[in-house]
Protein backbone atom coordinates (compact mmCIF):
# COMPACT_ATOMS: atom_id res chain seq x y z
CA UNK A 1 0.00 0.00 0.00
CA UNK A 2 3.00 2.20 1.08
CA UNK A 3 4.76 1.53 -2.15
CA UNK A 4 1.57 2.49 -4.40
CA UNK A 5 0.93 5.80 -2.37
CA UNK A 6 4.18 6.25 -2.92
CA UNK A 7 4.20 5.76 -7.02
CA UNK A 8 1.47 7.44 -7.37
CA UNK A 9 2.92 10.62 -5.75
CA UNK A 10 5.81 9.82 -7.98
CA UNK A 11 3.72 9.53 -11.27
CA UNK A 12 1.84 13.43 -10.07
CA UNK A 13 5.12 14.74 -9.45
CA UNK A 14 5.70 16.39 -13.15
CA UNK A 15 2.48 18.04 -13.01
CA UNK A 16 2.73 19.45 -9.55
CA UNK A 17 6.42 20.46 -10.89
CA UNK A 18 4.51 22.76 -13.23
CA UNK A 19 2.79 24.70 -10.72
CA UNK A 20 5.84 25.24 -8.62
CA UNK A 21 7.95 26.15 -11.20
CA UNK A 22 5.44 28.82 -12.73
CA UNK A 23 4.94 30.38 -9.25
CA UNK A 24 8.69 30.26 -8.51
CA UNK A 25 8.93 32.49 -11.79
CA UNK A 26 6.04 34.62 -10.51
CA UNK A 27 8.01 35.65 -7.79
CA UNK A 28 11.48 35.58 -9.69
CA UNK A 29 10.10 38.28 -12.16
CA UNK A 30 8.93 40.27 -9.02
CA UNK A 31 12.59 39.90 -7.57
CA UNK A 32 14.17 41.22 -11.27
CA UNK A 33 11.99 44.21 -10.85
CA UNK A 34 13.78 45.92 -7.67
CA UNK A 35 17.39 44.00 -9.26
CA UNK A 36 16.74 45.84 -12.32
CA UNK A 37 14.86 48.80 -11.84
CA UNK A 38 16.42 49.93 -8.65
CA UNK A 39 19.74 48.89 -8.06
CA UNK A 40 20.31 48.11 -11.54
CA UNK A 41 22.51 45.16 -11.10
CA UNK A 42 23.84 43.66 -14.15
CA UNK A 43 21.49 40.66 -15.27
CA UNK A 44 23.66 37.54 -14.55
CA UNK A 45 24.27 39.24 -10.87
CA UNK A 46 20.72 39.61 -11.00
CA UNK A 47 19.48 36.22 -11.55
CA UNK A 48 22.32 34.73 -9.82
CA UNK A 49 20.91 35.93 -6.53
CA UNK A 50 17.32 34.54 -7.97
CA UNK A 51 19.27 31.28 -8.16
CA UNK A 52 19.71 31.90 -4.28
CA UNK A 53 16.51 32.73 -3.80
CA UNK A 54 14.71 30.23 -5.97
CA UNK A 55 16.38 27.08 -5.70
CA UNK A 56 13.96 25.38 -7.91
CA UNK A 57 14.89 27.77 -10.57
CA UNK A 58 18.60 27.57 -9.97
CA UNK A 59 19.71 25.10 -12.13
CA UNK A 60 18.24 27.09 -15.01
CA UNK A 61 19.24 30.61 -14.12
CA UNK A 62 22.66 29.07 -13.55
CA UNK A 63 22.78 27.85 -16.98
CA UNK A 64 21.60 31.31 -18.21
CA UNK A 65 24.25 32.93 -16.38
CA UNK A 66 27.12 30.65 -17.51
CA UNK A 67 26.18 30.57 -21.31
CA UNK A 68 25.91 35.16 -20.85
CA UNK A 69 29.47 34.50 -19.04
CA UNK A 70 31.04 32.93 -22.94
CA UNK A 71 29.78 36.00 -24.54
CA UNK A 72 28.49 33.77 -27.67
CA UNK A 73 25.09 33.85 -27.11
CA UNK A 74 22.62 36.74 -26.54
CA UNK A 75 19.84 36.49 -23.94
CA UNK A 76 17.26 34.90 -25.66
CA UNK A 77 19.34 32.21 -27.19
CA UNK A 78 20.26 31.59 -23.42
CA UNK A 79 16.89 31.20 -21.85
CA UNK A 80 15.67 29.32 -24.64
CA UNK A 81 18.77 26.42 -23.80
CA UNK A 82 17.94 26.67 -20.10
CA UNK A 83 14.13 26.11 -20.49
CA UNK A 84 14.93 23.13 -22.77
CA UNK A 85 16.56 21.57 -20.11
CA UNK A 86 13.01 21.57 -18.18
CA UNK A 87 10.33 19.19 -19.45
CA UNK A 88 7.59 20.38 -16.65
CA UNK A 89 6.98 23.46 -19.01
CA UNK A 90 4.25 24.11 -21.59
CA UNK A 91 5.00 25.99 -24.94
CA UNK A 92 2.77 29.01 -24.02
CA UNK A 93 5.20 29.14 -20.97
CA UNK A 94 8.14 28.34 -22.47
CA UNK A 95 7.15 31.54 -24.99
CA UNK A 96 6.27 34.21 -22.05
CA UNK A 97 9.43 33.37 -20.44
CA UNK A 98 11.60 33.91 -23.60
CA UNK A 99 9.56 36.62 -24.77
CA UNK A 100 10.05 38.22 -21.70
CA UNK A 101 14.13 37.24 -22.23
CA UNK A 102 14.29 39.00 -25.60
CA UNK A 103 13.34 42.00 -24.09
CA UNK A 104 14.95 42.34 -20.94
CA UNK A 105 18.05 44.33 -20.16
CA UNK A 106 17.69 46.13 -23.75
CA UNK A 107 15.84 49.15 -22.51
CA UNK A 108 15.67 51.90 -19.99
CA UNK A 109 14.31 50.80 -16.64
CA UNK A 110 11.22 52.26 -16.93
CA UNK A 111 10.39 50.10 -19.98
CA UNK A 112 11.90 47.13 -17.90
CA UNK A 113 9.56 47.94 -15.21
CA UNK A 114 6.61 47.99 -17.44
CA UNK A 115 7.76 44.82 -19.14
CA UNK A 116 8.23 42.71 -15.77
CA UNK A 117 5.21 43.48 -14.68
CA UNK A 118 3.37 42.50 -18.07
CA UNK A 119 5.04 39.32 -17.69
CA UNK A 120 4.61 38.56 -14.05
CA UNK A 121 0.79 39.06 -14.73
CA UNK A 122 0.59 36.83 -17.65
CA UNK A 123 2.42 34.36 -15.39
CA UNK A 124 0.45 34.50 -12.76
CA UNK A 125 -2.96 33.48 -15.07
CA UNK A 126 -1.23 30.32 -16.41
CA UNK A 127 0.28 29.59 -12.80
CA UNK A 128 -3.69 30.05 -11.77
CA UNK A 129 -4.54 28.02 -14.55
CA UNK A 130 -1.80 25.79 -14.12
CA UNK A 131 -3.02 25.13 -10.82
CA UNK A 132 -6.39 24.20 -11.44
CA UNK A 133 -5.58 22.11 -14.41
CA UNK A 134 -2.97 20.11 -13.03
CA UNK A 135 -3.59 19.75 -9.55
CA UNK A 136 -6.67 18.16 -10.31
CA UNK A 137 -5.01 15.80 -12.90
CA UNK A 138 -2.25 15.32 -10.26
CA UNK A 139 -4.59 13.97 -7.30
CA UNK A 140 -7.07 12.06 -9.73
CA UNK A 141 -3.59 10.06 -10.79
CA UNK A 142 -2.20 10.29 -7.40
CA UNK A 143 -5.75 8.42 -6.46
CA UNK A 144 -6.13 6.36 -9.05
CA UNK A 145 -2.75 4.79 -8.37
CA UNK A 146 -2.76 4.32 -4.68
CA UNK A 147 -6.27 2.60 -5.11
CA UNK A 148 -4.53 0.58 -7.70
CA UNK A 149 -2.52 -0.25 -5.03
CA UNK A 150 -4.81 -1.18 -2.76
CA UNK A 151 -7.20 -3.06 -4.77
CA UNK A 152 -4.07 -5.35 -5.65
CA UNK A 153 -3.34 -6.15 -1.94
CA UNK A 154 -6.91 -6.90 -1.26
CA UNK A 155 -6.56 -9.23 -4.55
CA UNK A 156 -3.94 -10.28 -3.32
CA UNK A 157 -4.91 -11.41 0.14
CA UNK B 1 40.11 40.29 -15.47
CA UNK B 2 39.71 39.45 -19.14
CA UNK B 3 42.59 41.59 -21.46
CA UNK B 4 40.83 44.40 -23.32
CA UNK B 5 41.55 42.74 -26.73
CA UNK B 6 38.95 40.08 -25.73
CA UNK B 7 36.14 41.79 -25.00
CA UNK B 8 34.13 41.63 -27.79
CA UNK B 9 32.53 38.37 -28.60
CA UNK B 10 33.60 35.97 -31.66
CA UNK B 11 34.22 36.18 -34.46
CA UNK B 12 35.68 38.91 -33.86
CA UNK B 13 37.29 38.21 -30.63
CA UNK B 14 39.25 35.19 -32.89
CA UNK B 15 40.28 37.44 -35.69
CA UNK B 16 41.97 39.45 -32.23
CA UNK B 17 43.84 36.31 -31.64
CA UNK B 18 45.35 35.37 -34.86
CA UNK B 19 46.91 39.09 -34.86
CA UNK B 20 50.69 39.39 -34.31
CA UNK B 21 52.03 40.02 -30.30
CA UNK B 22 53.56 42.73 -31.74
CA UNK B 23 50.81 44.61 -33.25
CA UNK B 24 48.44 43.50 -30.25
CA UNK B 25 51.35 44.63 -27.79
CA UNK B 26 50.96 48.21 -29.28
CA UNK B 27 47.39 48.45 -30.12
CA UNK B 28 45.22 50.98 -28.95
CA UNK B 29 41.76 51.13 -30.56
CA UNK B 30 39.24 48.95 -32.17
CA UNK B 31 36.34 50.27 -34.36
CA UNK B 32 33.62 49.38 -35.34
CA UNK B 33 32.01 51.30 -37.85
CA UNK B 34 28.81 49.92 -40.07
CA UNK B 35 29.22 47.82 -42.78
CA UNK B 36 33.03 49.24 -43.23
CA UNK B 37 36.40 46.49 -42.01
CA UNK B 38 36.75 47.01 -38.30
CA UNK B 39 39.78 49.03 -37.67
CA UNK B 40 42.69 48.44 -35.18
CA UNK B 41 44.87 52.01 -34.29
CA UNK B 42 48.22 51.99 -32.49
CA UNK B 43 49.64 55.58 -32.00
CA UNK B 44 50.79 56.36 -35.37
CA UNK B 45 49.26 53.75 -37.41
CA UNK B 46 46.12 51.68 -38.65
CA UNK B 47 44.92 48.54 -39.94
CA UNK B 48 42.07 46.04 -40.87
CA UNK B 49 41.00 43.68 -38.31
CA UNK B 50 41.32 40.55 -40.55
CA UNK B 51 40.41 36.75 -40.02
CA UNK B 52 41.95 34.21 -42.15
CA UNK B 53 43.65 37.37 -44.46
CA UNK B 54 39.49 38.54 -44.80
CA UNK B 55 39.05 41.85 -43.81
CA UNK B 56 36.14 41.74 -41.03
CA UNK B 57 33.42 43.71 -41.77
CA UNK B 58 30.74 44.51 -39.02
CA UNK B 59 26.84 45.33 -39.90
CA UNK B 60 24.10 47.22 -37.66
CA UNK B 61 22.75 43.74 -36.09
CA UNK B 62 26.66 42.85 -35.17
CA UNK B 63 27.40 46.53 -33.50
CA UNK B 64 23.91 45.69 -31.36
CA UNK B 65 24.90 42.57 -30.76
CA UNK B 66 28.55 43.82 -29.86
CA UNK B 67 27.29 46.50 -27.36
CA UNK B 68 25.02 44.21 -25.54
CA UNK B 69 27.56 41.86 -24.94
CA UNK B 70 30.12 44.61 -23.81
CA UNK B 71 27.68 45.60 -21.27
CA UNK B 72 26.52 42.31 -19.90
CA UNK B 73 23.05 42.29 -21.47
CA UNK B 74 22.39 45.33 -19.15
CA UNK B 75 21.57 48.52 -21.17
CA UNK B 76 19.66 49.83 -18.40
CA UNK B 77 22.51 49.86 -15.93
CA UNK B 78 24.10 52.32 -19.11
CA UNK B 79 21.80 54.61 -19.66
CA UNK B 80 23.42 57.59 -18.51
CA UNK B 81 26.83 56.66 -19.69
CA UNK B 82 24.97 56.09 -23.41
CA UNK B 83 23.27 59.59 -23.09
CA UNK B 84 27.10 60.95 -22.58
CA UNK B 85 28.33 58.83 -25.74
CA UNK B 86 30.43 56.34 -24.24
CA UNK B 87 30.30 52.81 -21.85
CA UNK B 88 33.03 51.89 -19.93
CA UNK B 89 34.37 48.46 -19.64
CA UNK B 90 35.68 46.56 -16.27
CA UNK B 91 39.44 47.60 -16.51
CA UNK B 92 38.71 51.44 -16.96
CA UNK B 93 38.81 50.74 -20.40
CA UNK B 94 35.84 53.42 -22.41
CA UNK B 95 33.77 52.36 -25.34
CA UNK B 96 32.82 55.52 -27.65
CA UNK B 97 29.52 55.18 -29.05
CA UNK B 98 28.06 56.73 -31.68
CA UNK B 99 24.50 56.67 -32.82
CA UNK B 100 21.00 58.68 -33.21
CA UNK B 101 20.20 60.40 -30.41
CA UNK B 102 16.32 60.51 -28.82
CA UNK B 103 15.45 63.63 -27.23
CA UNK B 104 12.79 63.82 -24.63
CA UNK B 105 12.25 67.40 -23.31
CA UNK B 106 14.46 69.23 -24.95
CA UNK B 107 17.45 66.19 -23.21
CA UNK B 108 19.04 63.63 -25.20
CA UNK B 109 17.67 60.99 -23.22
CA UNK B 110 19.92 57.93 -25.11
CA UNK B 111 20.98 56.74 -28.61
CA UNK B 112 19.45 54.67 -30.97
CA UNK B 113 20.27 53.47 -34.36
CA UNK B 114 24.22 52.59 -33.21
CA UNK B 115 26.73 52.83 -36.11
CA UNK B 116 29.84 52.84 -34.20
CA UNK B 117 31.97 51.72 -31.26
CA UNK B 118 35.00 52.43 -30.20
CA UNK B 119 36.98 50.07 -27.66
CA UNK B 120 39.96 52.50 -26.37
CA UNK B 121 42.47 51.12 -24.09
CA UNK B 122 43.70 52.24 -20.51
CA UNK B 123 46.87 52.20 -19.87
CA UNK B 124 48.13 51.66 -16.38
CA UNK B 125 51.81 52.63 -16.27
CA UNK B 126 53.60 52.60 -13.01
CA UNK B 127 56.39 55.34 -12.17
CA UNK B 128 55.56 58.44 -14.53
CA UNK B 129 54.19 60.45 -11.39
CA UNK B 130 57.39 60.69 -9.20
CA UNK B 131 59.68 62.15 -11.73
CA UNK B 132 56.97 64.90 -12.05
CA UNK B 133 56.33 65.23 -8.90
CA UNK B 134 60.04 65.54 -7.83
CA UNK B 135 60.20 68.07 -10.64
CA UNK B 136 57.98 70.36 -9.43
CA UNK B 137 59.08 70.02 -5.88
CA UNK B 138 62.29 70.80 -6.84
CA UNK B 139 61.24 73.97 -9.00
CA UNK B 140 59.79 75.25 -5.70
CA UNK B 141 55.70 74.92 -6.54
CA UNK B 142 54.02 74.60 -3.22
CA UNK B 143 51.02 72.83 -2.15
CA UNK B 144 49.93 69.40 -4.18
CA UNK B 145 46.85 71.12 -6.18
CA UNK B 146 47.64 70.20 -9.76
CA UNK B 147 45.78 70.81 -13.13
CA UNK B 148 46.83 68.46 -16.11
CA UNK B 149 46.14 69.89 -19.28
CA UNK B 150 46.53 67.69 -22.82
CA UNK B 151 44.63 67.17 -25.64
CA UNK B 152 42.80 64.09 -26.37
CA UNK B 153 44.87 60.75 -25.81
CA UNK B 154 48.28 62.63 -24.71
CA UNK B 155 47.78 60.45 -21.65
CA UNK B 156 45.97 62.38 -19.57
CA UNK B 157 43.98 59.62 -17.40
CA UNK B 158 47.54 57.40 -17.28
CA UNK B 159 49.39 60.06 -15.32
CA UNK B 160 46.28 61.00 -13.16
CA UNK B 161 45.91 57.14 -11.93
CA UNK B 162 49.45 57.20 -11.05
CA UNK B 163 49.24 60.41 -9.07
CA UNK B 164 46.55 58.37 -7.31
CA UNK B 165 48.63 55.48 -6.89
CA UNK B 166 51.83 58.14 -5.77
CA UNK B 167 49.82 59.72 -2.96
CA UNK B 168 48.07 56.84 -1.81
CA UNK B 169 50.83 54.90 -1.50
CA UNK B 170 52.47 58.09 0.74
CA UNK B 171 49.95 57.26 2.90
CA UNK B 172 47.61 60.30 1.93
CA UNK B 173 43.72 60.11 2.07
CA UNK B 174 42.26 60.30 -1.55
CA UNK B 175 39.32 60.02 -3.39
CA UNK B 176 38.62 59.92 -6.53
CA UNK B 177 35.35 61.23 -7.68
CA UNK B 178 35.41 58.65 -11.01
CA UNK B 179 32.24 59.80 -12.97
CA UNK B 180 33.30 57.70 -15.91
CA UNK B 181 34.61 54.95 -13.89
CA UNK B 182 37.97 55.04 -15.76
CA UNK B 183 40.50 56.03 -13.22
CA UNK B 184 39.59 53.50 -11.11
CA UNK B 185 38.73 50.93 -13.63
CA UNK B 186 36.36 49.22 -11.03
CA UNK B 187 33.24 47.23 -11.02
CA UNK B 188 30.96 44.86 -8.64
CA UNK B 189 33.64 41.91 -9.48
CA UNK B 190 37.24 43.87 -9.42
CA UNK B 191 38.61 46.32 -7.59
CA UNK B 192 40.34 47.64 -11.09
CA UNK B 193 43.40 49.46 -10.87
CA UNK B 194 46.04 49.44 -8.22
CA UNK B 195 45.20 52.50 -6.54
CA UNK B 196 47.02 51.50 -2.79
CA UNK B 197 45.57 51.24 0.21
CA UNK B 198 44.44 54.95 1.07
CA UNK B 199 42.22 55.12 -2.42
CA UNK B 200 38.58 56.03 -1.96
CA UNK B 201 36.42 55.48 -5.16
CA UNK B 202 33.62 57.73 -6.13
CA UNK B 203 32.14 55.63 -8.92
CA UNK B 204 29.54 57.07 -11.40
CA UNK B 205 29.35 60.86 -9.01
CA UNK B 206 28.98 63.89 -11.01
CA UNK B 207 32.15 66.12 -10.03
CA UNK B 208 30.30 68.52 -7.98
CA UNK B 209 28.24 65.88 -6.09
CA UNK B 210 31.26 63.71 -5.38
CA UNK B 211 33.55 66.99 -4.55
CA UNK B 212 31.15 67.61 -1.97
CA UNK B 213 30.16 64.14 -0.62
CA UNK B 214 33.72 63.34 -0.35
CA UNK B 215 34.57 66.03 1.68
CA UNK B 216 31.43 66.14 3.89
CA UNK B 217 31.89 61.99 4.71
CA UNK B 218 35.20 60.98 3.55
CA UNK B 219 37.46 63.13 5.54
CA UNK B 220 40.33 63.08 2.09
CA UNK B 221 43.62 64.96 1.99
CA UNK B 222 43.25 65.16 -2.15
CA UNK B 223 40.52 64.97 -4.26
CA UNK B 224 41.02 63.59 -7.61
CA UNK B 225 39.12 64.59 -10.62
CA UNK B 226 39.31 63.88 -14.31
CA UNK B 227 37.84 66.18 -17.16
CA UNK B 228 36.98 69.57 -15.86
CA UNK B 229 34.47 71.10 -17.35
CA UNK B 230 31.41 73.83 -15.79
CA UNK B 231 31.49 76.31 -13.26
CA UNK B 232 29.82 73.81 -10.84
CA UNK B 233 32.56 71.69 -11.24
CA UNK B 234 34.97 74.76 -10.72
CA UNK B 235 32.45 75.67 -7.24
CA UNK B 236 33.27 72.28 -6.04
CA UNK B 237 36.67 72.16 -6.76
CA UNK B 238 36.64 75.66 -4.52
CA UNK B 239 34.67 74.60 -1.86
CA UNK B 240 37.40 71.83 -1.41
CA UNK B 241 40.11 74.11 -1.58
CA UNK B 242 38.44 76.30 1.10
CA UNK B 243 38.44 73.33 2.80
CA UNK B 244 42.13 72.51 3.04
CA UNK B 245 41.69 69.59 0.86
CA UNK B 246 44.28 69.24 -2.26
CA UNK B 247 42.62 68.93 -5.74
CA UNK B 248 44.04 67.51 -8.65
CA UNK B 249 42.00 67.42 -11.89
CA UNK B 250 42.65 66.93 -15.74
CA UNK B 251 41.54 69.42 -18.55
CA UNK B 252 41.05 68.78 -22.06
CA UNK B 253 43.23 72.18 -23.87
CA UNK B 254 45.06 72.23 -27.17
CA UNK B 255 48.07 73.92 -26.18
CA UNK B 256 49.54 75.81 -23.71
CA UNK B 257 47.86 79.26 -24.62
CA UNK B 258 45.16 80.44 -22.05
CA UNK B 259 44.19 83.18 -24.02
CA UNK B 260 43.09 80.78 -26.36
CA UNK B 261 40.77 78.81 -23.70
CA UNK B 262 38.61 80.65 -21.71
CA UNK B 263 37.95 77.52 -19.35
CA UNK B 264 41.02 77.07 -18.96
CA UNK B 265 42.22 80.73 -18.46
CA UNK B 266 39.25 81.08 -15.84
CA UNK B 267 40.82 77.83 -13.64
CA UNK B 268 44.18 79.30 -13.99
CA UNK B 269 42.61 82.65 -12.54
CA UNK B 270 40.53 81.27 -10.14
CA UNK B 271 43.45 80.25 -8.39
CA UNK B 272 43.18 76.74 -7.80
CA UNK B 273 45.99 75.01 -8.53
CA UNK B 274 49.36 75.24 -7.61
CA UNK B 275 50.77 74.27 -11.01
CA UNK B 276 49.56 73.59 -13.98
CA UNK B 277 51.20 70.38 -16.21
CA UNK B 278 50.94 70.30 -20.12
CA UNK B 279 51.14 67.06 -21.69
CA UNK B 280 51.69 66.40 -25.50
CA UNK B 281 51.04 63.94 -28.22
CA UNK B 282 54.60 64.34 -29.89
CA UNK B 283 56.95 61.57 -30.41
CA UNK B 284 54.48 59.64 -27.85
CA UNK B 285 51.70 60.60 -25.48
CA UNK B 286 52.88 61.55 -22.21
CA UNK B 287 55.23 63.86 -22.41
CA UNK B 288 55.51 67.11 -20.30
CA UNK B 289 55.58 69.88 -22.71
CA UNK B 290 54.88 73.00 -20.68
CA UNK B 291 54.81 73.52 -17.21
CA UNK B 292 52.94 76.78 -15.56
CA UNK B 293 53.62 77.53 -11.55
CA UNK B 294 50.94 79.59 -9.47
CA UNK B 295 54.62 81.55 -8.18
CA UNK B 296 54.83 82.86 -12.01
CA UNK B 297 57.92 79.92 -12.76
CA UNK B 298 57.72 78.87 -15.93
CA UNK B 299 59.64 75.79 -15.17
CA UNK B 300 61.88 74.22 -17.75
CA UNK B 301 61.13 71.15 -19.18
CA UNK B 302 62.99 68.53 -21.45
CA UNK B 303 62.24 69.15 -24.53
CA UNK B 304 61.26 66.20 -27.24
Amino acid sequence: MIAAVWLGRAVARPFRRRVQLLDAWVKCVGFLVPAIVWRQAALSQAFQEASITYPILGPQLRTVVKLLATRAVDISQAFAQSLAEESALRPREREVLTDMAAKLGSSAPDYQKEMLRTTEMLLKELASEARKEDLKQARLLESLISLSGVALVILLL
Amino acid sequence: MEPWLYLPPSPWRNAITELDPGVLRKLEEIRFRVDVPVMLYTDSSWMPLCHQGVPVISGADDIRRILSILVDHSLYARMEELRQGYITLPGGHRVGVAGRAVWQNGRIVTQTEITGLNIRYAHDISGIAAPLIERLRKWGVQGNSWLIAAPPRAGKTTLLRDLVRWFSHDGWRVVVVDERSEIAGANAEHRGFDLGYHADVLQGWSKPEGIITAIRTLGPDLIVVDELGGDEDLAALLQARHAGVEVIGTLHVRDATADLNPRLQRLWESQLFDAVVFLGRNPGPGLVTTMWSSRGLGIPVKKA
